[in-house]
């Protein structure tokens, strides 16, 4: 179980996120959600030990992550926002990278970045370099280097970005096996639609604090809101989007 | 457009943040006007002296030399740059990217690009030319010298359109290439011919500065007809009064060969600019071929056992091999050393009387073991700083999440890799000229202690990064060029010159040479002792800081 305490990072005295605290259990997706700036990517990014945070505490099976980083970084599996990787390696180069660096005997490695290279399409693109891939093709290759150490807890921050629909079902049904073998998924996307598909529980931050914090239906049901969406707007207050377009239209005419 | 074509000359990241172009220009037109200056003191004394003996043909050689020497100079700066610049001389792939919205036609955009370097060329010529045209006539002053008012004109405009010549030479090379070359083949062969000029142009102008010799110029060779300098030396004489049958058919050479230059770049950009847009869009469409791919494959697996630092060590290598800008400034580095190798051992076998003299036989055993410092600094400095320059730096991700803990090991490979891919082959490519003029005992005992300051060498450079090659942010333009001009300057003479004599002078005595070697290996084991104690107290950097000064004055880079 991950057990998030308190957690707080600021940027010269401005709280990017102020006392976030929230957990995951095994078998659970937990969808993170919050408007552009709400501190989603802040969190992903201490999770992942790319920042360091303020204040707070992160206990992962009872373990302090932060006096213990090197234990925590080897279970877990990262998939980015966006798909920044080095565009001169090839596909195959790209899981070598990530496989070596997880620390994975080469043997182990091979075998299942050949095995993930195949079910993911990209067998026959392997030894192209990835600034000739599409956007799809990196990400799926990215979800490839998440999956290769089979890690306990995945961090997916916008992972069906690109993909085509196909793929996008196909890692929607994986997700679901993944949480029933026991593992731990947090889940930050801009799409609630598929949020509320997938994901057994959501977190909804605004201004860096959580605001909302339960099951999707439990949500709905204290909302009295149809969707995930309505919700979502409801406790996000963002601008009502038809006076927003009415604003845009103006603006070119005038 | 064309301000924006023009700025962008000067837009480099190896050299100021974007936006800092004037901070550029400033820098590279006060080097190249320093260049001139810095000349004058020694071209005085020598013609002070020249002027005292009794005839006045050798004071007129030594002038006739160093307008040679001018010409060549100002023709290799100016190919240098145009080479550096390679990849901007053609309006490039993110120009009709960027423009493709906009309403502009394509001969507009040609236009501009071509006038835009043009301007830029000749900004680089008359910076180059400018103060040597009036100095150089300055030193001349003097009874043997005769009119030295028209020689100002004179090395002005030979030297400019020689510079100038090379210049379209080298607009119309790359034009004929882009419409040659199949697409596929067109990257790998443009930066090829890149590196080719860069290596011959860095390593050439020593070497034939040593052929330039009083003898060939009393009486030149009919041949020399056949080189571009001669040409423009011919120009400068006849502008400068001197109308011989011989001066007046170099000088029509000049003026010909200046024409057909600046005619064929013109008819190049006019011949393919439709053309032109088609490949490179199409071009950056085409995956690199397989066979590219695997061509540069390491396989370090066999000496790597360790998955972290193989991971590290694989990156390093596959960067360097398929980066063009990384193997463009390594290119550099190494034609630097080239040239200073080149140029020591040619002025040595060039000079008369170079066999029977012992100073100078001393002085070739000197230059024999100067060749692998020489090369090492150069080959681990272009190393430094390329592992620098970042590559897709916001890709680094995949270090960071990975660095806890594995600090010790990612680090070790980047010293591996730095033993095996610039310490050893340094060693061994120089061996040969060891073994050849100081014999084989002698040859590899000066190769085992030229090998150990470069082991110290690497030491130092590592002990002040503790970074992965290009994952790391970069702040560009921390020095003045000038100043690290001076400081390459410092360290070949200091760890070159100094240390080759030291040496050289120890091969002589047995335990001399056990003690330097004693010596050295010491100080290689303290320097590392002291790299690792400080790699398991300190963790990997991914950001470039700002220099310590700028901390304590509480300033930040916007």
């Amino acid at each position: 179980m991950l057990d998030i305490h308190g957690l707080t990072k600021r940027y010269n005295g401005i709280a990017a996120i102020d006392g976030v605290s929230f957990a995951i259990r095994p078998g659970e997706i937990l969808g993170y959600l919050g408007p552009n700036g709400a501190g989603k990517s802040t969190t992903v990014k201490i999770l992942t030990g790319l920042i360091e945070p303020s204040a707070g505490e992160i206990l992962f099976r009872g373990l302090n992550v932060r006096q213990h980083p090197v234990a925590f970084q080897r279970l877990i599996g990262y998939v980015p926002e966006e798909a920044y990787v080095y565009p001169h390696l090839s596909g195959r180069e790209h899981l070598q990278l990530a496989g070596r660096l997880r620390g994975l005997p080469r043997r182990i490695m091979d075998r299942r970045a050949e095995e993930l290279l195949r079910l993911f399409s990209l067998w026959e693109d392997r030894d192209l370099p990835l600034s000739s891939y599409s956007k799809g093709m990196r990400q799926k290759t990215l979800f490839c280097g998440a999956l290769l150490h089979n890690p306990d807890f995945l961090i997916l921050d916008e992972p069906f970005s690109g993909l085509d629909v196909h793929t996008a079902l196909v890692l929607r049904l994986l997700l679901r096996r993944l949480a029933d073998e026991g593992k731990m998924i947090l889940y930050s996307s801009h799409v609630l639609d598929v949020v509320e598909k997938i994901c057994s529980s959501v977190i909804i931050l605004r201004n860096g604090k959580v605001v909302a914090a339960d099951a999707v239906e439990r949500l709905r049901d204290l909302m009295q809101q149809p969707t995930l969406e309505g919700v979502f707007a409801q406790l996000t207050a963002q601008d009502d989007p038809a006076r927003l377009v009415s604003g845009i239209l103006e603006a070119i005419r005038s | 457009m064309r301000r924006h074509f023009f700025l962008r000359f000067f837009d480099s990241d190896l050299l100021s943040s974007p936006g800092q172009w004037r901070a550029v220009a400033i820098g590279i037109v006060a080097v190249l006007l320093s260049f001139g200056i810095i000349l004058i003191p020694g071209l005085f004394k020598k013609y002070l002296l020249l002027a005292r003996l009794p005839t006045p043909k050798p004071y007129h050689l030594a002038m006739l030399g160093d307008i040679l020497g001018l010409i060549l100079l100002v023709m290799t700066l100016t190919g240098i740059f145009t080479a550096i610049q390679w990849h901007s001389l053609f309006p490039g792939l993110r120009d009709y990217q960027v423009l493709a919205a906009y309403p502009i036609s394509l001969r507009d955009l040609f236009a501009a690009k071509f006038t835009a370097l043009l301007a830029f060329g000749l900004l680089l010529i008359v910076s180059t030319t400018l103060a040597p045209s009036v100095l150089l006539p300055a030193v001349f002053a003097g009874d043997y010298a005769g009119n030295v008012g028209a020689q100002i004109p004179a090395i002005f405009v030979s030297a400019s359109l020689a510079a100038l010549f090379m210049f379209f030479s080298l607009v119309a090379l790359q034009g004929v290439l882009l419409n040659a070359i199949p697409v596929r083949h067109f990257t790998r062969i443009s930066l090829a011919i890149q590196g080719t000029l860069l290596t011959t142009l860095l390593a050439g102008y020593p070497l034939a500065l040593s052929l330039v010799r009083p003898s060939a110029i009393d009486h030149p060779p009919q041949w020399a007809i056949w080189l571009p300098p001669a040409w423009y030396l011919g120009l400068d004489q006849l502008l400068a009064g001197n109308s011989d049958p011989f001066t007046t058919r170099l000088a029509e050479l000049a003026v010909g060969a200046l024409i057909a230059g600046g005619a064929a770049a013109v008819g190049t950009y006019c011949w393919g600019y439709k053309r032109h847009r088609l490949r490179l869009v199409e071009s950056a469409a085409q995956p690199a071929s397989r066979a590219h791919l695997s061509g540069c494959a390491f396989a370090p697996e066999r000496i790597i056992r360790d998955p972290r630092q193989l991971a590290v060590f694989a990156f390093i290598g596959k960067t360097l091999a398929r980066s063009s800008l990384q193997r463009l400034v390594l290119t550099v580095f190494v034609a630097v050393a080239a040239a200073l190798i080149c140029n020591s051992f040619a002025s040595l076998l060039l000079s008369p009387g170079m066999h029977r003299s012992l100073s100078a036989a001393r002085a070739l055993r000197q230059a024999a073991v100067a060749a692998p410092l020489a090369l090492s600094l150069f080959v681990l400095s272009g190393l430094r700083y390329l592992f620098r320059l970042p590559v897709e730096h916001r890709a680094n991700w995949i270090f960071r999440v990975n660095q806890a803990g594995n600090e010790a090991s990612l680090l070790a490979a980047v010293e591996r890799f730095l033993v095996c891919c610039a310490v050893a082959p340094v060693a061994l490519l120089t061996l040969p000229i060891e073994l050849e003029v100081l014999g084989a005992a002698a040859g590899f005992e000066a190769a085992m202690l030229c090998a150990l300051p470069s082991l110290i060498l690497m030491e130092v450079f590592l002990v002040q990064s503790q970074r992965i090659p290009f994952t790391s942010s970069y702040l560009p333009g921390q020095r003045p060029v000038i100043q690290l001009l001076l400081i390459y300057g410092a360290a070949v003479s200091l760890y070159v010159s100094s240390l080759a004599a030291l040496i050289e002078s120890s091969l002589a005595n047995p335990a001399t040479a056990i003690c330097l070697f004693v010596t050295l290996l010491g100080a290689w084991l303290f320097v590392r002792g002291s790299r690792k104690q400080r790699i398991q107290t300190s963790k990997l950097e991914f950001e470039e800081l700002e220099e310590p000064v700028i901390f304590s004055l509480g300033l930040k880079r916007e």
